[in-house]
């Protein structure tokens, strides 16, 4: 039986150690999965071991980071939201200058390029909103791989948009009709999906979710944007922020703005989780902060339940926040305390999406918006020279159409 | 050898599977999933498929989220769930159904008791006393637990995902589950890596901890999983999840050879098993077979087709299966006469 209490670390690793060899963050993580995808679990993680350490490898990936994708993404003194808010400066990681207009970018070109290393010919995908499937068919294209994205049928319909570029862009998507029709559906069909087709086939993952390697490889592909971060604060600051804020669904873009920072114990880093319309079970996604540890899509973390073990309907405005599960280290970072996670309400983001639109020119999204919200909490009470950075995850043009109809508004 | 120790000898499950090889006949293991179409229906699936030929039943435990099952069975689970089934609810069914056989055993085509011939019902055993001396194999077995008792002929096993046991609790669950007199569980999501604790509170209980081998599992895989697994082995017939299928494929024969020469535990062959010539085609290389997904379509037409008469598609079904299962020459020649005894029923 896994003990929550044996999280805190143990054995004298580090902090950032983690995982271990059987893919654990103090007790959360793991494998638990049927024994088809076991064998193709640890290919990938033998295959991500030799190519994270391989110079070649890494020359790739940061020759496509640097010129597809366009990074680094600048960090950038949010001035006039600073005076409305009047207290901490506030910056912004600007992940939503991303090519795709995500940080999700980082993590499927690290992928894809790992698939073509691994001789596999085919990539299949999962996607809520549809930012991971269109930046997974992004890096398809770039690639020049066939690609197959799962996309719950109530996501397909409320995302048209997102579909239709992931056409463009020639993947397949396919609606899946079972179970909620939504992410989480979409996951267990592309991993169904896999176990059929493991020997040829590639899934990217696209959060610090599922069985080990996912939630250590996702990480570490994200982690670019917390290594930027800490040496742009230093270079044009002179210090390190005193706060980092990301929001936190799955937990990627948190993940890799907060490992960067794990060792350096002044800075104080907060995840924001929905809190959706209100506190009862079905009516936030805000697994860390309400949940008990569990298991979800093959890994020991955090899940939001009921008592029989079944998964709970989830909800938040924003459609890459509603997920019943959250990243294994994340759960680890809870337990030991290193980081710190609140809620954000839907009725809070939308106000802070307004805001940050209205002052300083640039549309979040929903899920930026949440982090925003306290980011502008903290800030408040904090002092004119202290520093709070946000993980400005990505843009809101996808997310218009869900503001105008909140508005009452046909657009 | 070793791993048929784990259990007692009066072992649902040791007790079957031994008349089955002294009889040289396979096993037939039916899956069920609880409460589709609804929890009384269970019921009475459970005792149809005894009457028409069914050795060993998995009953599935319904879960949101079931990534080891394919469509069919997940639609099952969902439908079993909208109608807010619960845990507590299957492991009552199992143990009022299970105590129900005992007090009044139905009439049943099988031949096979857990206590030598006692069972009045069972005119067909055929020599009871050889059928069911236990291989000499069967030592260090634990002290069955009390609530055993509640155990009947049939072995019922519980096939559920582990975010249930889970959040159940090992112990406890294991604890519910022997006492509603299931003979083990089967857990998809669990691999050998993650089960050593599990694998322990199901000895304390002498409840069977199944494990899954695959076509992707590498021979050194192989090893591990077989020495951690107790009371039959489950071959996975094909890469991929469970569905009904046109063709088995071709390397599975060689596979189970292997599997075979490694262990004493029986081996099993599921996924994609849905006709009477996947019975006969694997009858000679394999201790049983389980169908699940086949069984499952059925249940599936319940809005749309009479109850009795998807009850008579699937008794006929067993029925087939079983047939295909005892008849030829395969068989030892002492079993014949129950084999087509069950075969005619």
């Amino acid at each position: 039986m896994i003990g929550a209490a044996q999280a805190v670390s143990k054995g004298g690793r580090s902090l950032s150690g983690w995982p271990d060899e059987r893919g654990r963050f103090g007790a959360f993580g793991g494998r638990y999965v049927p024994e088809t995808l076991m064998y193709a679990l640890e290919q990938l993680t033998s295959a991500y071991e030799s190519a994270r350490t391989d110079a070649e490898f890494q020359r790739e990936l940061e020759y496509y980071l640097r010129h597809y994708v366009g990074r680094p993404t600048p960090l950038y003194f949010a001035e006039r939201l600073t005076r409305h808010v009047g207290g901490a400066r506030i910056f912004f990681k600007r992940e939503d200058l991303n090519h795709t207009g995500a940080h999700k970018i980082n993590n499927c070109l690290g992928q894809a390029l790992l698939t073509q290393r691994m001789g596999k010919k085919r990539i299949i995908a999962e996607t809520g909103a549809g930012q991971h499937g269109v930046a997974t068919a992004t890096a398809a294209a770039l690639l020049g791989l066939p690609c197959v994205v799962y996309m719950g049928e109530e996501d397909v319909r409320r995302q048209r948009l997102n579909v239709f570029k992931m056409r463009l862009l020639g993947a397949e998507v396919v609606a899946v009709r079972s179970g909620s029709r939504t992410l989480r559906d979409a996951i267990n069909e592309a991993l169904r999906d896999w176990m059929a087709s493991v020997e040829t086939t590639h899934y990217i993952l696209g959060s610090v979710v599922g069985p080990h390697p996912f939630p250590w490889m996702v990480r570490d592909f994200q982690a670019v944007i917390g290594r930027e971060t800490r040496q742009q604060a230093l270079e044009q600051l002179g210090q390190l922020p005193q706060v980092v804020v990301a929001c936190v669904g799955g937990g990627s873009n948190a993940a890799g703005m907060f490992y960067p920072f794990l060792e350096d114990q002044q800075v104080e880093l907060v995840g924001v989780e929905a809190g959706g319309r209100g506190p009862q079970l079905g009516d936030h996604a805000a697994t860390l902060n309400c949940g008990t540890p569990g298991i979800l899509h093959g890994t020991f973390s955090y899940v939001l339940q009921d008592e029989e073990g079944q998964t709970a309907d989830v909800h938040s405005v924003s459609a890459g926040l509603d997920y019943p599960g959250v990243g294994p280290e994340h759960s680890f970072w809870k337990e030991t305390g290193r980081v710190r996670y609140t809620t954000a309400s839907d009725s809070e983001a939308l106000e802070a999406f307004e805001l940050c639109c209205r002052l300083e020119g640039i549309l979040p999204a929903l899920e930026t918006a949440h982090a925003l919200v306290e980011a502008l909490r903290i800030a408040r009470r904090r002092a004119p020279d202290e520093v709070v950075v946000v993980c400005f995850s990505g843009r809101g043009d996808k997310d218009c159409f869900e503001v105008a109809r909140l508005r009452g508004l046909e657009i | 050898m070793r791993t048929w120790t784990r259990l007692s000898p009066d072992h649902p499950l040791e007790q079957r599977f031994a008349a089955l090889r002294s009889q040289g006949r396979p096993a037939l293991v039916a899956f069920v999933p609880a409460g589709d179409p609804q929890l009384s229906a269970t019921g009475e699936l459970l005792d149809l498929l005894i009457q028409s030929g069914v050795d060993v039943i998995e009953v599935g435990f319904p879960y949101s989220d079931p990534i080891a099952d394919g469509p069919l069975i997940q639609a099952a689970y969902t439908r079993a769930l909208s109608r807010g089934i619960r845990v507590h609810e299957i492991l009552e069914l199992a143990s009022s159904w299970l105590s129900a056989r005992r007090q009044s055993p139905p009439s049943s085509s099988q031949a096979f008791s857990k206590e030598p011939g006692v069972v009045p019902g069972d005119r067909q055993t055929p020599g009871p006393s050889s059928a069911l001396t236990l291989p000499a194999r069967s030592i260090a077995a634990p002290k069955p637990m009390p609530g055993l008792s509640l155990r009947a002929d049939v072995p019922l096993m519980a096939m559920v995902s582990y975010s249930i046991v889970y959040r159940q609790g090992e112990g406890h669950f294991a604890e519910r589950c022997a006492a509603a007199g299931f003979s083990g569980m089967i857990v998809p999501d669990l691999p050998a890596e993650e089960a050593a604790s599990l694998a322990a509170i199901c000895r304390q209980h002498d409840l069977a901890l199944v494990q899954l081998v695959a076509p992707t599992t590498p021979w050194h895989r192989v090893q591990t999983i077989v020495a951690q697994c107790s009371g039959f082995v489950y071959c996975v017939s094909v890469t991929g999840i469970t569905g009904m299928r046109e063709r088995l494929p071709e390397e599975l024969r060689q596979r189970l050879e292997t599997l075979r020469s490694i262990t004493d535990l029986p081996v099993c062959v599921g996924f994609g098993i849905s006709r009477p010539e996947h019975a006969r085609i694997l009858k000679p290389f394999a201790d049983g077979i389980i169908v699940g997904s086949a069984l499952v379509a059925r249940l599936a037409e319940a809005d749309r087709r009479p109850w009795e008469e998807i009850k008579a598609s699937l008794a006929e079904l067993i029925r087939e299966l079983r047939q295909a299962l005892d008849a030829g020459g395969a068989a030892a020649e002492t079993s014949a006469a129950p084999a087509q005894q069950t075969a005619s029923q």
